[in-house]
């Protein structure tokens, strides 16, 4: 056991190392692909944690994904905020929006969560489209000048996609994990062992947005554009499903399986969106009729690998 | 002297509600029957627009003669799906149910996209467009058609639920599930018809709304909010229920638009369904 | 008529039903008397056909009906008054009993006679015909309850745990009803924890607990017997 457990750490040692590298040498694809590949890492860990394991399915969580990068553009550009500084901030108002949701969406369980999430991002959706701000209806477009370089946007990715995984990995096996996990599976029951559901579920709430606000950034930065239309859009929810369950429901390996397989996927149907979507949604129905542990939960299970994450 | 415009306006309101809580019909089919979630319920009914559409444009057809038509495509649609995708989930695996009818959603929203691109569509009958006079009111005539047909459809849908064994077995189930096993009933059975018909509700919402108003491969969108808004507003305990909340949903969204300007209408209108869900999910008016 | 033979049922893991050994014959009015989870709703379960047996046989009228879904079950002549009546209280009186008939369209057709039978024995629910179910008293729906049972025209009607919830007085009322059911050929399988009343009215008697029948025998001599008092059945 000891050894295994070294032998996967010395492998992730190494991979760190080789991603921390290779850029440097590799080409634009390469670079772009990976900034994408981190990019729905970053996004989907959390979102698989608190579907999976609190029982939190947000159909809307791409509202805090295009604050991020409503805040990133806005701040760097009319306010020469530092790009870096711009990330924090654009992490700081998501959660911030969050805090505020937690209290009506958060005494909601279940499906009527999910439906409050898609409603309220569809609200700031309009909302945003009538406000002047952020640009209305156009949206807002970077100039020139505000781009920071591919490279620095790959280190950013990496760096967000390593935090989202240890976060996953470290309140899994936190005190606020094993609550969450306990609201995840008897919400009664674990209130009655005196679990503040409410409480917790926030913590785990604010958290993710924040981390999906700071992921907007990395958004704006790499195509350049944000709108109400494709910035709300349930194109994001769609990703973030076909991701998590194809790669390894609950899992935490899945997502990195699934980023990596949806952006291949992506590669290949380029230019065509909304095939690539149908796609998804077939994949997804099938996956969820044979294979609803997606792929690693797939492998898990052969192995009999007996860690649920 | 009353100010004419504002009658106008809550009786397009009332109108509107009335064709609003055409899509809710449809919710109380699986919500309150089976306790599932179709998350593309909306998508269905933008489906049958487009179907009318297609009728329209290439071959002429009428929409309104289309409509049976499209029912029972419709119908034939919400069977086979509850039969094959959604019946082996039952019971429990609410979740699961939510995300395979999600897939679905996308992908008929972008199949659409595909076949018809995203520019808006409208059914669009010059005759429909000319208005009838009562008293002092203008109303265009296609209010009054889309009106009527929500009208029937409710007269009929609640006269199944009442009068037909069928109905009677749709409104039991949900609340004794086991009792109506040991009465050798088939709630699987059940469901395949629930789900027919709820499909096809949503295909009529859809035909009434293509008729009055622009229609996009997304609208399904909008459309799946506003059926939830008027359930929970108007609760699962009867789909009496669901026109008053279909009223208020179109009050809120005629008003809105009134008061503060066509983006808001939306804004009002979903601000309402999201402070109605917040208060009491299982509906302000009825036992969920 | 009804054999149940060695007949073994789980929930899952759990084994409820130990070798099981009961019958019911023609025009009887058979007891089985138990305390609380004795096993007695698990045995009404796996009659009807909602839980399927692990291991035994159920015969019904010479054919084995241990696998057969409810509904072919409750064709061949079964039918059961569940534990807590288990109404559709938003329904009618009259919507409740008419959902009887709802597996066989023949059946559909001979709804008014049906009804006519049911209002003769129970005609207080012609009088609430159109009432709502929940509106009713307990003894009132516990008689729906029996009248719904009694639409499909079964052979032998289970009956569990009928006393619950009811004043004694309307409960020996339904005991006469039960032998005025039972005089026009229907066969009852009464199932309940209120002994004295019950076993003054069977024709045989059998006890169970803890999943195994204990005992079984003429009702009089059960009721004098102090030993099944004391051991099964908890005292008076």
């Amino acid at each position: 056991m000891f050894f295994k457990e070294k032998s996967i750490f010395i492998f992730i040692v190494l991979v760190l190392f080789a991603l921390l590298i290779v850029p440097i040498q590799a080409g634009d694809i390469f670079v772009s692909n990976a900034i994408l590949i981190f990019f729905y890492i970053a996004i989907t860990e959390l979102w698989n944690f608190m579907s999976a394991h609190v029982a939190l399915v947000s159909l809307g969580s791409q509202m805090f994904i295009a604050i991020g990068a409503y805040t990133t553009a806005i701040a760097m550009m009319r306010y020469g905020v530092p790009f870096l500084a711009s990330i924090l901030l654009a992490g700081l108002v998501s959660s911030f929006l969050a805090a505020i949701f937690c209290f009506p969406l958060l005494r909601m369980r279940g499906v009527y969560f999910a439906i409050a999430t898609l409603l309220v991002s569809e609200l700031l959706s309009r909302c945003f489209s009538a406000w002047d701000y952020v640009g209305g209806g156009a949206g807002i477009t970077m100039r020139g000048a505000f781009y920071v370089s591919r490279m620095s946007l790959y280190y950013v990715a990496l760096c967000l996609s390593i935090i989202s995984i240890l976060s996953v990995y470290f309140i899994y096996k936190s005190k606020i994990g094993y609550a969450l996990r306990a609201i995840g599976c008897d919400w009664e029951a674990a209130s009655e062992l005196g679990v503040d559901e409410f409480k917790y579920k926030s913590i785990c709430f604010i958290l993710a947005s924040f981390l999906m606000g700071m992921t907007g950034s990395v958004y704006i930065q790499y195509t350049g554009y944000i709108d109400p239309i494709c910035g709300f859009s349930l194109a994001w929810t769609t990703n973030i499903a076909f991701i998590v369950i194809l790669g390894g429901y609950g899992r935490l390996v899945g997502p990195i399986i699934g980023s990596i397989l949806f952006v291949l996927l992506l590669n290949f149907l380029a230019g065509y969106i909304g095939l690539t979507l149908i796609l998804e949604g077939i994949i997804i129905v099938a996956l969820l009729f044979f294979f609803p542990d997606g792929i690693w939960g797939w492998i898990a299970r052969k192995r009999y690998i007996k860690s649920p994450i | 002297m009353m100010d004419l415009s504002f009658i106008n306006l809550i009786l397009h309101g009332i109108f509107l509600g009335g064709i609003f809580a055409c899509l809710g019909y449809g919710v109380f089919m699986w919500k309150g029957v089976m306790g599932i979630i179709n998350a593309a319920h909306g998508d269905f009914a933008v489906l049958a627009s487009y179907i009318c559409f297609l009728l329209l444009e290439f071959y002429g057809v009428d929409p309104l003669l289309a409509l049976p038509l499209v029912i029972i495509l419709m119908f034939t649609l919400g069977f086979v799906i509850q039969k094959y995708m959604i019946n082996r989930f039952l019971p429990g695996n609410i979740t699961r149910i939510l995300l395979i009818t999600f897939a679905l959603s996308v992908i008929t929203q972008n199949s659409l996209q595909i076949l018809f691109t995203v520019n808006e569509r409208s059914l669009y009958v010059s005759y429909y467009r000319r208005s009838i006079t009562l008293g002092y009111l203008n109303i265009p005539l296609v209010y009054l058609l889309s009106f009527t047909i929500a009208i029937i459809t409710f007269i009929i849908l609640y006269l199944f639920l009442t009068r037909t064994l069928l109905g009677k077995a749709m409104r039991a189930i949900p609340k004794d599930i086991e009792a109506a096993k040991m009465l050798g009933i088939n709630p699987a059975n059940i469901y395949n018809y629930s789900m027919g018909i709820s499909v096809a509700l949503a295909g009529i919402a859809g035909v009434i709304l293509g008729l009055l108003y622009q229609f996009d491969p997304f609208t399904g969108v909008s459309y799946m909010v506003i059926s939830l808004g008027v359930v929970i507003i108007g609760g699962l305990g009867s789909i009496k229920g669901t026109i008053v909340g279909g009223i208020a949903t179109g009050l809120a969204y005629v008003l809105g638009g009134y008061f503060l300007g066509p983006l808001f209408q939306y804004v009002v209108c979903y601000l309402l369904i999201l402070i109605a869900l917040i208060i009491k999910p299982t509906g302000l008016f009825g036992g969920g | 008529m009804l054999e149940i033979n060695d007949l073994c049922a789980s929930y899952g893991e759990l084994q409820i039903l130990h070798n099981i050994n009961l019958k019911v014959g023609s025009s009887q009015i058979v007891a089985l008397l138990g305390p609380n989870g004795a096993g007695k709703t698990t045995l009404c379960k796996v009659i009807i056909g909602l839980i399927p047996p692990k291991s035994g046989s159920i015969v019904f009228y010479g054919e084995k009906i241990n696998n057969l879904p409810t509904d072919e079950i409750i064709r061949r002549g079964i039918t059961i008054v569940p534990e807590g009546r288990r109404l559709f209280g938003n329904l009618s009186v009259r919507d409740n009993l008419e959902l009887a008939l709802y597996i066989s369209k023949a059946e559909r057709r001979k709804l008014k006679d049906r009804l006519e039978r049911v209002f003769n024995i129970f005609p207080v629910l012609k009088e609430r015909e159109k009432q709502l179910a929940r509106s009713l008293s307990g003894g009132e729906q516990q008689m729906l309850a029996i009248g719904r049972a009694l639409m499909t025209n079964p052979k032998l009607l289970i009956a569990d745990e009928l006393s619950l919830g009811l004043a004694p007085k309307i409960f020996i009322n339904l005991l006469n009803l039960m032998k005025k059911i039972r005089d026009e050929g229907v066969s009852i399988l009464l199932i309940d924890q209120n002994v004295k009343q019950v076993l003054e009215i069977a024709d045989w008697a059998y006890v169970i607990e803890s999943g195994r029948i204990r005992m079984e025998g003429d009702p009089k001599q059960l009721l004098s017997n102090e030993y099944i008092w004391k051991a099964y059945l908890g005292g008076l």
